[in-house]
C-alpha cells in the first residue's frame, strides 16, 4: 500500500509508478525529486543523443529543390527519424528514474510551444533537445533566447519572413514571433505592453532566420543572423530604447522581458496551475513568483521551490494526466518498456494528443475539464480497456491498484476492482479509474 | 468513418493447409453455397421482452411496470400466434416471419445453471457444457472440417471470440482500432467516478452523446451500442455476399445486462438486432435462401422484474433463426410456462431445449456435416444430446 505522497511525489511531479525497492520515495518524497535536480546529467539522455540536429535535418530538406521523387525520399527518410526518436523519448520517459526532470522539460517545452507547420515537424524533437532540455536548470533567460533563436520557432512564427523595409532587401515585418513572444513566453497577455511595443520589438528581430549554409550560422540549429534584412536604427520597447545592435538587440530585449515582474507572475501562475491545481491559491503563485524574481529567474531555484509547496501535497487528485501522460503510466504501471509505434500513434491520434503537435502558440491548454471531455473519456475508457485484454492475465489487478493508486484510492474504486468479473475489467477498472488518470 | 476501418487481416492458421486439403477441400463443397452467421447477444438477453408470452396470465404479473403491452396496445407486441408475440422493435422480422423465414425458440440454454456471465460464455462458446472444458471453440472445430484453402470463417469485432477460436484461420474485419466497452464495465467505472464530479459527468455526458454520433445517423440506430452492431452486420453480410469470401460469421452484440432501465435500453438494442439481421437479409440477395442465422445469448434473465425496472441473470433465453434455410413462421421448442411452479427455482424460464442441439441440428442440416463429424470432431462427449428436429 502506497501513501498519498508516493502518488504525488510519482505522478504531479514524475510519469506514474516506478518501483521504490528501498521505500525511499515513500518516506522522503522530497528528498527524492530533490536529487533529481541535483544530480540531472547535463547531457542528452542516451537514447536521444545520436539523433540528426536541426541544422543537419532541416538542411538536407531545404537543400532539395523542387517536389520531385528526390525530395520524397529526404522527407521520408526524416520522417522515419522523427517517429524513431518519438518512440526512444517515449521509452525514455517510460523507464527514467528522473521522471521529475522530464516532466519539467514537457512542461517548458509546452510553454514554449512549437507545433507541425509543413515539413518543419521533423525538426520539433530537435527542437526540444537543443532548446529547451539544456536549459530546464539554468536559468529563465538562456531558454527563452535558445526558444526564439531556434529554428522551428522562427519559421513557425514566420519570422524567416519578416525583412525590415529599410533593411537591404526591403521587405515586410511579420509580427506574429513578437506578439507571441510577448503574450505568451514572457509578459502574459495582460502583462502591460502595447502594439507599438510589438512592432518595435518584431523590428528588433528582423534577420533572425534559418540558414544552415551560411557561414557563421549556429553549428547545432542552423540559426542565422541575416543582416542584410534587419532593420536599422534604435528600437524602442516598454520604454527603454535598444540603439542599433544587430543580432544583440534581440538578445537584450529578450534579457529585459524574462527579468520583468510581469513575466515573474505569468511564468508563476502557470507553474503553480500545472503542479498545484488549475485554479491554484494565490499563495503558491505568489512565493513562485517572488523566487523567480530573487533568484533572477533561475529555474533550479523554481524547481526546488514546487517540491517544497505545501499546496502542492495537501490537495492530491487536482490535475488530470494527459493523453501522452495516461499512456506514459500506463506503461509504467504494467511494467511494459517496449513502445510499438501503434501502440502508440493509434491512441495519441484517436485521443488527440500528438507529441509536438500543439493545436496552437500557446500549447496544450493545462486544465482537468479540457482534457476530460465526454467523448476523450469514453475513448479513454475504450483505450485501456482494449489494452488491458491482452495482458491482463499477466497481473493482479489488486496489487497494481494497491502500488499505483494506493495512497488515493476511493472505497467504490477498491470494491468495483474488488467485484469486477473478469482479471480484464478488474486491470482496466485500475488504469481507468479517476484516481489513475488524474495526477 | 470508412477510412477507419481496417481491412481484412488474415489470423492465424497459416498451417492449415496440410496434407490434408484435398480432404478438406472436399468437405468444403459440401457446403455449397451455404452461409451461417452465429449472433452473439452478450449480457444475457431477456428472452421475454423480445418474444413476448402475452398470453400468459403471469406474464404481466411479474413483469408489472417492464411488461411489454398486449397487441393491439399502444406500443404493444406483434402477435405471432395468439400466445407470443414479438417487441414492436423488432418489427422488420415480422416480414420474415410471415415469410416462414423466422423460427424463435424460447426457453434454450446451455447445460450450465449457475448465473456467471462470463463462465456462460464459455460454456456457450467452447461447446464442451462445462466452462473451460476445451481451449478452442466449437465453431472453428466445425470449420476445421470443411477449410479447404481459402479461409471460410469471419470474426468482426477488435478480438476474435472463443468460438471461432482454434487451430483453424480466420478472417478478421474491425471498425476502428479503440473497440467500444460494454455497458457493464461503463456502468462500473460510473460507480468509481461518482466520487470525482469531472470524469463523472464527462462519463454521463459521453455514454449519451452516442445519440449524435455518426455511426447513428448512417445506421438508423437508437444506441451506440446499437449502431455498432449494425455497422458490424452489414460489414460481415457485405463480405459474405462476395463469391470467394468467407461463409460463416460471428457477429458480437454487447449491452444486453439490463438489470436497470430495461425498456429504454431495450428498445434500441432490439431495433439494431432486427436491422442487423435484416441487412443481411438485403445484402445477399439470391443467396439468402441458403443463409442461417441464429441469434444466441449465454442465458436468459429473471422471469420477475427486479427493483430498478430490469431484470436480474436467469436460465431459459431465447435464440432465434432465420434465414431462408429456416422451417420458420411457427414458434419453435417447448414453452414450460410461467406459473410459478412451472419455473426453475421458482425464478427462472425452465429451459426445455440445448442450444448445442440447434448447433448440432445446424452443421447437420444447412451446413451439411456428417453425423460422424459432429459429433466426433465438433461436440464430442455430448451423445445424449440429440440434434434439434425440424428446424429446417
Amino acid at each position: 500500500m502506497q501513501s498519498q505522497k508516493f502518488f504525488t511525489a510519482t505522478n504531479r511531479f514524475g510519469l506514474g509508478y516506478l518501483p521504490d525497492p528501498a521505500g525511499w520515495v515513500v518516506w522522503a518524497p522530497q528528498g527524492w525529486l530533490t536529487y533529481q535536480l541535483l544530480t540531472a546529467p547535463r547531457s542528452t539522455p542516451k537514447p536521444l543523443a545520436s539523433y540528426p540536429s536541426t541544422k543537419k535535418i532541416l538542411g538536407d530538406i531545404y537543400a532539395v529543390d523542387g517536389n520531385g521523387a528526390a525530395k520524397n525520399r529526404v522527407l521520408t527518410q526524416y520522417r522515419k527519424i522523427y517517429q524513431a526518436e518519438l518512440i526512444d523519448r517515449a521509452e525514455w520517459h517510460i523507464t527514467t528514474d528522473r521522471p521529475y526532470l522530464e516532466r519539467l522539460v514537457m512542461f517548458w517545452g509546452n510553454h514554449f510551444s512549437v507545433s507541425n507547420k509543413g515539413i518543419t515537424y521533423s525538426s520539433l524533437p530537435a527542437y526540444e533537445r537543443e532548446a529547451i532540455r539544456p536549459h530546464v536548470l539554468s536559468s529563465f533567460d538562456d531558454m527563452l533566447i535558445a526558444a526564439v533563436q531556434h529554428p522551428a520557432m522562427l519559421i513557425y512564427l514566420d519570422n524567416v519572413k519578416s525583412i525590415g523595409p529599410n533593411s537591404k532587401k526591403r521587405g515586410r515585418i511579420n509580427e506574429n514571433l513578437a506578439r507571441e513572444v510577448l503574450e505568451l513566453h514572457t509578459l502574459g497577455v495582460n502583462g502591460g505592453y502595447t502594439q507599438k511595443d510589438i512592432i518595435e520589438f518584431a523590428k528588433a528581430l528582423t534577420g533572425w532566420t534559418f540558414s544552415p549554409t551560411s557561414p557563421g550560422s549556429d553549428p547545432t540549429t542552423g540559426f542565422y543572423f541575416d543582416a542584410s534584412a534587419h532593420e536599422p536604427g534604435p528600437k524602442t520597447v516598454l520604454g527603454k530604447t535598444y540603439k542599433e545592435n544587430g543580432v544583440n538587440e534581440g538578445i537584450a530585449i529578450l534579457r529585459d522581458l524574462a527579468r520583468h515582474p510581469s513575466t515573474a507572475r505569468h511564468i508563476g501562475m502557470k507553474l503553480a496551475r500545472h503542479f498545484v491545481s488549475d485554479t491554484p491559491p494565490n499563495s503558491s503563485v505568489n512565493r513562485l513568483t517572488h523566487v523567480f524574481r530573487w533568484a533572477d529567474a533561475n529555474l533550479i531555484a523554481l524547481a526546488w521551490t514546487l517540491v517544497d509547496l505545501r499546496d502542492a501535497w495537501s490537495q492530491p487528485l487536482t490535475k488530470a494526466k494527459t493523453p501522452y501522460e495516461l499512456f506514459i503510466a500506463f506503461m509504467r504501471a504494467t511494467g511494459q518498456t517496449e513502445v510499438k509505434p501503434m501502440v502508440m500513434f493509434k491512441p495519441m491520434e484517436e485521443l488527440n494528443h500528438m507529441p509536438f503537435s500543439a493545436p496552437s502558440p500557446a500549447g496544450w491548454p493545462d486544465s482537468a475539464s479540457f482534457w476530460i471531455a465526454p467523448e476523450a473519456v469514453m475513448r479513454r475508457a475504450e483505450w485501456v480497456y482494449s489494452n488491458c485484454i491482452h495482458i491482463a492475465d499477466k497481473y493482479e489487478p489488486m496489487d497494481i491498484l494497491d502500488r499505483t493508486i494506493g495512497g488515493v484510492a476511493s472505497k467504490q474504486t477498491r470494491e468495483e476492482v474488488k467485484e469486477a468479473p473478469t482479471r480484464t475489467d478488474a486491470l482496466a477498472l485500475v488504469l481507468a479509474s479517476a484516481e489513475f488518470q488524474r495526477r | 468513418m470508412l477510412n477507419r476501418r481496417h481491412l481484412i487481416q488474415a489470423l492465424g492458421g497459416s498451417a492449415a493447409l496440410s496434407s490434408l486439403g484435398a480432404l478438406k477441400v472436399a468437405h468444403a463443397s459440401l457446403m455449397g453455397e451455404s452461409r451461417f452467421v452465429l449472433v452473439i447477444l452478450r449480457g444475457a438477453m431477456d428472452g421475454l421482452h423480445a418474444l413476448v408470452p402475452y398470453g400468459d396470465p403471469n406474464y404481466a404479473k411479474l413483469r408489472r411496470s417492464i411488461a411489454v403491452p398486449r397487441p393491439g396496445a399502444r406500443d404493444g407486441a406483434i402477435d405471432l400466434d395468439g400466445h407470443f408475440g414479438l417487441h414492436p422493435a423488432l418489427a422488420p422480422l415480422y416480414d420474415l416471419y410471415r415469410k416462414k423465414e423466422l423460427l424463435p425458440v424460447p426457453a434454450v440454454s446451455t447445460r450450465y445453471r449457475d448465473r456467471s456471465h462470463f463462465d456462460a460464455q464459455n460454456v456457450l462458446e467452447n461447446g464442451t457444457g462445462k466452462p473451460y472444458g476445451a481451449h478452442d471453440g466449437w465453431l472453428n472445430r466445425a470449420i476445421s472440417q470443411m477449410q479447404g484453402n481459402r479461409r471460410l470463417g469471419l470474426s468482426i469485432g477488435p478480438t476474435v471470440p472463443l468460438v471461432l477460436q482454434g487451430k483453424t484461420g480466420v478472417q478478421a474485419w474491425s471498425e476502428s482500432s479503440l473497440p467500444s466497452v460494454s455497458e457493464d464495465f461503463l456502468g462500473r467505472l460510473e460507480m468509481m467516478y461518482s466520487m470525482d464530479p469531472l470524469f463523472a459527468k464527462a462519463l454521463e455526458q459521453g455514454r449519451m452523446a452516442g445519440d449524435v454520433d455518426a455511426d447513428l445517423s448512417a445506421t438508423g440506430a437508437k444506441s451506440k451500442q446499437a449502431a455498432q452492431f449494425i455497422t458490424a452486420s452489414k460489414a460481415a453480410a457485405d463480405l459474405l455476399s462476395q463469391p470467394s469470401g468467407p461463409r460463416i460469421a460471428v457477429v458480437e452484440s454487447h449491452g444486453w445486462d439490463t438489470h436497470y432501465s430495461q425498456m429504454f435500453r431495450m428498445d434500441a438494442l432490439l431495433d439494431g438486432l432486427a436491422k442487423g439481421i435484416m441487412s443481411f437479409h438485403d445484402a445477399l440477395g439470391y443467396r439468402w435462401k441458403d443463409t442461417t442465422i441464429m441469434v444466441v445469448s449465454e442465458f436468459g434473465r429473471t422471469a420477475a422484474q427486479n427493483g430498478s425496472q430490469g431484470t436480474d441473470h436467469g436460465t431459459g433465453g431465447l435464440a432465434l433463426l432465420a434465414g431462408g434455410t429456416v422451417n420458420g413462421g411457427r414458434i419453435g421448442g417447448d414453452w414450460p410456462g410461467l406459473a410459478p411452479n412451472q419455473l426453475l427455482q421458482g425464478r427462472d424460464v425452465r429451459p426445455t431445449t440445448d442450444y448445442d442441439s440447434i448447433f448440432k441440428a445446424v452443421l447437420q442440416g444447412p451446413l451439411g456435416m456428417s453425423s460422424t463429424q459432429v459429433e466426433r470432431e465438433v461436440f464430442p462427449d455430448s451423445g445424449s444430446l440429440k440434434p434439434a428436429q425440424g428446424l429446417f
